[in-house]
């Protein structure tokens, strides 16, 4: 889990799935975003790590100390290691076989676009129009074998497209000053090394 | 402005780069090599090439991650170096940072593991530089002897840990590969924290009385401080 820290002051609260990758919750509450729109959040997710702080943010929020137990290495051999492995690698086919010609860089700045406006059922069939394009007609150069941004950066893209997503949704829902986004329930990863 | 871009491709460690040449339009005065760097990409990605592997940082000059050689001069913050200083119409060529401790990940990314490992190596240091490395590409010996000195915990008494460390720093960045001061001084005409060579001398005087001490053959105070 990352905290968020934007400009001084803690803005909100990302979960990811550290073995998948997938985000699993976004939330930002009233408090935690003060006067801070909520595109701020999604800024603040692009920067990535330079922005978060954990041990820090803990005591912050109230959660006490940041969880300190070592944890037993994995094996590559676990199943869930293979079945994560799995979803990395076809997530990743996928965005290079995309047979399109467009940078996932345009597709960002179209979406920085539409999350400027206030959200609206327009906005939202936006997003949703905006992801289905991105998955048809981006292109990411290079390949899974090397070191490769461009790649990278497409994943970063489509995470976003997504949030940006949920933000629409939750702003025609609710229209109050928190959000949440909680992915599907799983089941804590249990592993038999 | 426009530009003629010479940009170092490598595709990893063990591939041979070249530099290969593009030209570049419509670049204003004020932007950075980095923002070159950029529109560079955005035209490549355009025509279905890969873009150019570089690091983007903080964008303040403060953490070094964004640190290549422009024009056979390293800058350890390329964020903050502005296009102004060349003429229009110039070749500008941009390299990695080359350092046999520096591994090229990719184009422009170096692997800089190694200075931190000598940060690693230290119970304590003092952390007084961004770690960019540009002192290291600028030594003709790329030694990183600026770095340890920057870092090292040199300031109040001597004792037990902080000969440890100093030991243990210069023990790590002889063996990651970095070549020996030999006084050339051209690390601190490069270092965006204006770290002197004085530092250097310091770290050297500390170093040696540290090992006397190890070795059992100096007080533990030793030289002129305990007259």
């Amino acid at each position: 889990m990352d905290f968020v820290k934007v400009d001084g002051r803690w803005r909100g609260v990302i979960a990811r799935n550290l073995v998948t990758g997938w985000l699993e919750r976004v939330a930002g509450s009233a408090v935690l975003l003060g006067d801070a729109d909520p595109p701020t959040l999604l800024r603040a997710y692009k920067r990535g790590a330079p922005l978060t702080f954990r041990e820090g943010a803990a005591g912050i929020l109230g959660m006490g100390q940041a969880p300190q137990e070592e944890t037993a290495p994995v094996s590559t051999e676990a199943v869930e290691f293979q079945e994560a492995e799995q979803a990395v690698s076809t997530r990743l086919r996928k965005l290079l076989a995309v047979p399109g010609s467009r940078p996932a860089a345009e597709f960002e700045r179209e979406l920085e676009r539409l999350l400027s406006e206030e959200p609206s059922r327009e906005v939202l069939a936006g997003a949703q129009a905006l992801k289905e394009r991105f998955w048809k007609e981006v292109r990411v150069p290079g390949s899974s074998e090397s070191f490769n941004q461009a790649l990278e950066q497409a994943g970063r893209v489509a995470d976003l497209i997504e949030l940006g997503e949920l933000k629409v949704r939750d702003g025609l829902g609710s229209g109050g000053g928190s959000w949440q986004y909680r992915g599907e329930r799983r089941e804590p990863l249990e592993i038999h090394p | 402005m426009r530009f003629t871009l010479r940009v170092w491709r490598q595709r990893d460690v063990g591939s041979r780069g070249s530099l290969q040449t593009h030209e570049i339009d419509g670049i204003s005065p004020e932007m950075s090599t980095l923002d070159v760097l950029d529109r560079l990409n955005e035209k490549l990605m355009r025509e279905g090439q890969e873009p150019v592997a570089f690091e983007r940082g903080c964008g303040k000059g403060s953490c070094g991650a964004c640190s290549i050689v422009v024009d056979g001069r390293p800058y350890g913050a390329a964020c903050q170096q502005r296009m102004s200083g060349f003429r229009d119409g110039a070749t500008v060529v941009v390299e990695p940072f080359r350092a046999r401790a520096f591994p090229v990940v990719k184009d422009l990314i170096v692997d800089r593991s190694a200075l931190d490992n000598i940060l690693l190596s230290a119970s304590r240091v003092d952390d007084r530089c961004t770690g960019c490395g540009a002192c290291v590409a600028a030594c003709p010996n790329a030694s990183a002897m600026l770095f340890a000195a920057a870092n090292a915990p040199l300031e109040g008494e001597a004792h037990a840990e902080r000969d440890a460390n100093l030991l243990a720093m210069v023990r790590t960045h002889d063996a990651a590969g970095f070549g020996s001061c030999s006084g050339e001084r051209v690390c601190q005409e490069v270092c965006p924290k204006g770290i002197r060579v004085e530092r250097i001398a310091l770290l050297n005087s500390e170093h040696l009385r540290a090992g006397l001490r190890e070795k059992g053959t100096a007080p533990a105070r030793g030289g002129r401080d305990s007259d």
